[in-house]
């Protein structure tokens, strides 16, 4: 199924006008201002953010309610599209939660072309729902949650693996308050030792899902449902329609949506799921322009909460905060791209002189970009970020020491190199409304 | 939903006092190399004073005697200018808070001054093998060429004991005697090499250099 994101016939001529002008008052900013102060604007957008963040986490947590004497009936439904590699793991999970009541288990089979079905078939206690023809994720669910019997309903997808408690604490959660639609859970890598690209993504999941998420919590503003876990009110659920058949990111798209029905939502720390992630750059890159360009996209599709005082802290600093890391990510991403092209253009002409003249020295310091007050002023800048790295260590019961230093330079520099490209690929393509298809 | 306006408040001050002192971090570490790249000038500035006597004393007194010593002032001057050339040049763009405009004006005036001096040096002491080359290279203007260079002259003043180089910027209008030095050595773009007179514009390898000032080799 095809998921068109963006209306409309492709623009090629408006995105080079568009990306021109970017570039025009990048090469303008950078060769007036200097490198440094169009990078650091940005930056400090997001500092501003992250100090947000810090200092909600620091405030006095709310006392959690004593648990229910009686847990509702849950149902939980897992969307299976090709997952044959994973998904009798991930049921096994299910399976295996120490949740208080019983289980209800669907398995939506959106038109699989591997030996899931068959490996579904054999699962005892799991309703299978085969759709005749492949659906996309929103609407698989959507078709699952119709037979939902359960007052709870988790979405659970066929590559995450719920541990033994999550559940329970999620529906704690949700019935702390009646307001409450949802309850997030702490996502995290599965097997992060398995390769690079793992080790990397497990910072960002520890950030993301873990600190980041407990302080949106704590500002009652969490910004996303996510995919791999989410526990729901079946009320809710079914009052504002289900998910967004037609949205690329629709557990963003729903988060958003709770929020304009005045649900609010709530995040179980002790709720942990682990879920793969990408393991080629290929599929990181298909991965991330779903999500930013999902993002991109809803951030115009609701932008009129933003700084609407009625959506409390979620209208009024996350989704401009939100808006604004778009914004700073796509003036960064870009400023950095054109710095890495620029200084690989001077590269190339340098090692061709050299080499033209028989020459070659390899003291590259002409072609340095940062000096020791760059570096010394970005490292003060980069202090509450770090902070925010070890609170969120902590909360996954890890150590953030020496051992962590190589993982989190790669993360700066090579995953942070890469995502800039895959942001402006995704900006580019988000302008040109390039159709976008979800496999 | 509560707004948590004194939280907006409290992150707002934390970032702008977080801005102000890496600001200031980078400030002092800034103002920590220029005042050593200012006493190392004055020093400079102190030889080239001394230079510049010894030279006026032997051509009032006709006289050659000094000339050993003056090559050696001179030679020694040479490598302490050429070293905050490179310092000051390749950290031109990456100084974010402190204008080294002054600094860089005041290096290329004694520099000239320096250049003089061993051309002066030269007429007095006839058997002297020294061998000045004017370097221009792009200081505004992102030149890889310039660099590479650099880089050969770099490996000259290693290879020919002779060598001195003196390198002034072909795209710095401010400074009324680069122009005049430009105008009379037929300097249009960088980079260009005045050797023994004679000007060479585009980038050149150390033979071609070789092959237009003799070369004494370094022991």
């Amino acid at each position: 199924m095809s998921l068109e994101i963006s209306a409309g016939k492709p623009r090629p001529i408006v995105t080079a006008l568009v990306v021109l002008a970017i570039a025009a008052i990048i090469f303008f900013s950078i060769s007036r201002i200097g490198y440094f102060w169009v990078m650091l604007a940005p930056n400090l957008v997001l500092l501003l953010v992250t100090l947000v963040m810090l200092f909600a986490f620091f405030e006095k947590k709310p006392e959690k309610k004593m648990a229910p004497k009686d847990y509702p009936r849950l149902t939980v439904i897992l969307p299976v599209h090709n997952a044959q590699e994973t998904i009798e793991k991930a049921i096994e999970h299910v399976r295996n939660s120490d949740y208080p009541n019983k289980i209800e288990v669907i398995a939506v089979d959106d038109a699989s072309t591997d030996s899931s079905p068959q490996i579904l078939a054999k699962l005892k206690a799991v309703k299978v729902l085969t759709m005749k023809k492949n659906v996309g994720k929103a609407a698989a669910l959507n078709a699952g949650a119709k037979l939902a019997k359960g007052e709870i309903i988790a979405f659970v997808d066929a590559d995450s693996y719920v541990e033994n408690a999550a559940f329970k604490h999620a529906v704690e959660a949700i019935l702390e308050d009646d307001e409450v639609g949802a309850a997030t859970c702490f996502i995290r890598v599965v097997d992060a030792n398995k390769s690079i690209l793992r080790k990397v993504q497990e910072i960002e999941y520890y950030t993301g899902f873990g600190f980041a998420a407990l302080a949106s919590h704590l500002l009652d503003a969490i910004f996303v449902t996510p995919g791999p876990t989410t526990v729901f009110r079946k009320t809710a659920f079914e009052k504002i329609k289900g998910f967004d058949e037609h949205n690329i990111t629709e557990d963003l798209e729903m988060a958003w949506r709770l929020r304009r029905h005045g649900f609010r939502i709530a995040y179980s720390p002790e709720s942990i799921v682990y879920t793969e992630v990408p393991d080629t750059i290929k599929a990181l890159y298909r991965q991330r322009l779903r999500w930013y360009r999902g993002k991109l996209f809803n951030v115009r599709k609701y932008s009129d909460m933003l700084f609407n005082k009625k959506y409390g802290n979620f209208g009024l600093f996350m989704l401009p905060g939100s808006f604004s890391a778009e914004f700073a990510g796509i003036v960064l991403s870009f400023s950095f791209v054109y710095l890495l092209f620029r200084q690989a253009a001077w590269l190339a002409s340098y090692l061709a002189s050299s080499l033209a003249v028989g020459t070659l020295s390899l003291d590259l310091s002409g072609f340095a970009l940062v000096g020791t007050s760059a570096i010394a002023m970005g490292a003060v800048i980069v202090i509450p970020w770090i902070f925010a790295l070890y609170l969120s260590y902590g909360m996954a019961g890890r150590k953030f020491g020496l051992r962590q230093v190589p993982q989190l330079l790669l993360f700066l520099f090579f995953y942070g190199t890469v995502v800039s490209f895959f942001y402006c690929a995704s900006f580019i393509k988000e302008v040109n409304r390039s159709d976008y298809k979800w496999k | 939903m509560e707004v948590k306006k004194g939280l907006y408040l409290k992150a707002a001050l934390a970032a702008l006092a977080l801005f102000i002192i890496s600001v200031s971090v980078g400030y002092y570490v800034e103002a920590q190399n220029y005042s050593a790249l200012e006493t190392k000038l004055a020093d400079i500035e102190d030889s080239t004073q001394t230079a510049l006597l010894v030279n006026l004393f032997m051509q009032t007194h006709n006289s050659s005697s000094m000339c050993g010593a003056l090559e050696t002032e001179l030679s020694d001057v040479e490598r302490e200018t050429y070293a905050v050339y490179t310092q000051l040049e390749q950290n031109k763009g990456m100084n974010i808070l402190t204008n080294y405009d002054s600094l860089r004006k005041k290096y290329f005036l004694m520099n000239m001054r320096f250049y003089l001096t061993l051309r002066a040096y030269k007429q007095s002491c006839a058997d002297s093998n020294l061998q000045p080359i004017l370097f221009f290279y792009n200081a505004q203007n992102d030149c890889p060429e310039c660099v590479a260079q650099g880089k050969v002259l770099d490996s000259l003043r290693q290879r020919c004991s002779n060598y001195r180089v003196y390198a002034f910027p072909n795209d710095v209008e401010q400074i009324s005697m680069i122009k005049t030095f430009k105008a009379y050595y037929h300097v249009s773009s960088a980079p260009s090499l005045v050797v023994n007179d004679q000007t060479i514009t585009g980038i050149q390898s150390e033979q071609q250099v070789m092959a237009r000032a003799t070369c004494v080799q370094t022991a």
